[in-house]
């Protein structure tokens, strides 16, 4: 197991038995825990303090022990709990990156429902301009000629549902683009003559572009 | 550590930007609702009107009940139905609109308004010169276009209408 936490740790022997390296070593190489320290310092010649679980009575201090600090009971199983293993850090990565991946697709996808939804409505109310005015405005001011054949009209209003802002930097560019085309044309159906518009969404992931049509039947 | 904060940094930043984006198409959404409104105004009371001028610059008083002539094109619409008197006024930046009727007057203003090109099919680029906002056809078909610049888009709108005297 490796183990990525930056503190040192100061562990009591046998606490992490298997631990190699640097850690609980001066750069010396020698040992720094408590065993050693006696140990060196028994063979110095002084007399070895009397070791308490919490560390070195303060009576040791007297004859040449470092005191250390009292330790609480499972601190170093505390310390080692606060740390990531790389195992850890690996399966939090990729559990971040699929949360970014579907926030991505959802993101993706309710825009492009949104921009639908728009662009149904834009096509509701074109289409209902253009009914109004083919309907009360003078003959001559209609944009569709009522014609006996069933032959479509000749020529179709053309236009777009959708100019989305640019991105910002391109001055050359326009500042607007153009999506989604839309055609009103005026067909003679078997209800009568009635104003088509039709209109062409985008594609999206696997699925492709198609067309949508709306149809207002006229008033004789 | 350096890892995780990275990831949990983009995360965060990405999360916040799909925020943005998502508030941003929702005030476009509701800009554009609001214009819908507007533009139904518009035609009920073009469509209702039983006397209408547009004017250049502000209107000055009726009289006679009249309205003062006024001009095939402009800023300024004014219609009078048996409800009362619909005034609607482009500034360069928002439409105002007046309703007056049974000595109440209320007002609504709808912000984010550009001028239309002359040919609306085409989006505003800042390049087209001065359009009034309501045009007279010959045959007396009313017309007002303007364009909506929302956060993510720009929408035009259309509204015809054909007064009851002239339908």
């Amino acid at each position: 197991m490796i183990w990525i936490c930056p503190i040192r740790i100061d562990s009591p022997p046998g606490a992490l038995p298997r631990l190699r390296g640097s850690l609980g070593r001066n750069p010396s190489g020698a040992p720094r825990t408590c065993r050693a320290i006696a140990e060196r310092k028994r063979k110095r010649g002084s007399a070895p303090g009397v070791a308490t679980p919490h560390g070195l009575a303060s009576g040791a201090t007297l004859q040449g022990w470092l005191p250390l600090r009292p330790r609480k009971r499972g601190s170093a199983l505390v310390r080692s709990q606060a740390a990531f293993s790389l195992v850890e850090v690996l399966a939090s990565l990729f559990i971040l990156t699929l949360s970014a991946v579907g926030i991505t697709a959802a993101w993706r996808l309710a825009d492009y429902q949104e921009l639908l939804t728009r662009a149904d409505r834009r096509a509701e109310r074109i289409l209902r301009e253009y009914y109004e005015l083919q309907t009360f405005a003078p003959a001559d001011s209609r944009p569709f000629t009522v014609n006996a054949s069933a032959s479509p009209s000749p020529s179709p209003i053309t236009g777009y549902l959708y100019y989305p802002k640019l991105i910002a930097g391109q001055s050359s560019s326009p500042q607007f683009g153009k999506m989604i085309p839309f055609s009103i044309s005026m067909t003679n159906g078997t209800t009568g003559a009635q104003l088509v518009l039709t209109y062409t969404i985008p594609s999206y992931g696997t699925q492709a572009s198609r067309q949508v049509t709306k149809t207002v039947v006229l008033n004789p | 550590m350096l890892g995780v904060f990275v990831v949990v940094s983009a995360a965060t930043g990405f999360l916040l930007t799909a925020m943005q984006r998502q508030v941003a198409v929702l005030q476009a959404t509701a800009l554009e609702a609001q214009h819908e409104a507007l533009a139904e105004i518009m035609n009920d009371s073009i469509k209702s009107a039983v006397d209408f001028q547009i004017y250049q610059d502000a209107p000055t008083g009726s009289s006679n009940g009249q309205l003062a002539p006024g001009n095939s094109s402009g800023d300024w619409l004014v219609c009078v139905n048996q409800n009362g008197t619909t005034r609607f006024h482009f500034d360069g930046a928002q439409i105002e609109c007046q309703q007056t009727g049974n000595g109440a007057v209320q007002t609504r203003v709808f912000t984010g308004v550009s001028r239309a090109s002359p040919n609306n099919d085409q989006p505003d680029n800042g390049q087209n010169s001065y359009h009034p906002i309501f045009n007279l056809s010959n045959l007396g078909i009313v017309q007002a276009q303007w364009n909506v610049n929302t956060r993510v888009d720009q929408v035009p709108f259309n509204v015809f209408g054909v007064p009851l005297q002239m339908q």
